[in-house]
């Protein structure tokens, strides 16, 4: 068996999408929340390279990454460019 | 502001490419192994593009009170509007200044996840200059 590597979080449990449940999605943070439509997924769909087997629940898990970072940066990018244009003191 | 400006354009054009790419629900679904090392070579990929983003944005963030946008800045902004007698505008500055030290509170955990990310792709082959 081919070493994976270090693992990624997990999806939440009884759910097909990247749900990165450890982040908070407060303050703004929009976006979150990415379907991958992974359906049927259980990783035994697997590369054996010499750098590690990927699994669909690893893309799955980089792809909840992505959103929930995406979303978080372009909310605040929104909001800073918002709150640079309004009136000042 | 030049910053702000270059950073628009870098998140627009990283999620340009995850939108068109991934499908705008951010899926890179693959079903057989070629497929699969394709779509996290391609995560790997947006990961990195967005980490200097992030890096960015928190340290507009994270400026000090010249930096347009920053908490400091919106906390000087909102002292002047205070001075001036302006308490409306003062007290949705300051309003604004936490709201945007909560963001990037967020945004560092963020940060922390893409790490996570990196470090895998990394050690699946897909780190800097894969």
């Amino acid at each position: 068996m081919a070493d994976r590597g270090p693992a990624l979080p997990p999806p939440a449990a009884g759910s097909t999408g990247p749900v990165v449940s450890s982040v908070p999605t407060s303050a703004g943070a929009t976006g979150a929340t990415g379907s991958t439509g992974s359906t049927g997924s259980t990783g035994s769909a697997r590369s054996t390279g010499a750098t590690g087997s990927i699994s669909q629940q690893d893309l799955d898990t980089l792809n909840g990454i992505l959103s929930s970072v995406g979303g978080a940066a372009s909310s605040v990018r929104s909001a800073v460019a918002g709150d640079s244009a309004s009136p000042q003191g | 502001m030049s910053r702000l400006t270059a950073t628009a354009a870098t998140l627009s054009l990283t999620f340009m490419l995850f939108a068109g790419q991934t499908g705008a629900a951010g899926a890179a679904d693959a079903s057989g192994t070629g497929d699969l090392r394709t779509a996290a070579a391609h995560d790997c990929q947006l990961i990195k593009d967005l980490q200097p983003v992030v890096a960015d944005l928190l340290a507009t963030v994270d400026g000090d009170a010249t930096t347009p946008g920053s908490s400091a800045w919106l906390n000087a902004q909102a002292a002047r509007a205070k001075a001036a007698g302006r308490t409306q505008l003062a007290t949705w500055l300051s309003e604004r200044a936490t709201l945007r030290q909560e963001q990037g509170t967020v945004l560092k955990t963020r940060q922390e996840l893409l790490g996570t990310g990196l470090s895998w792709c990394t050690a699946h082959g897909f780190g800097a200059g894969a």
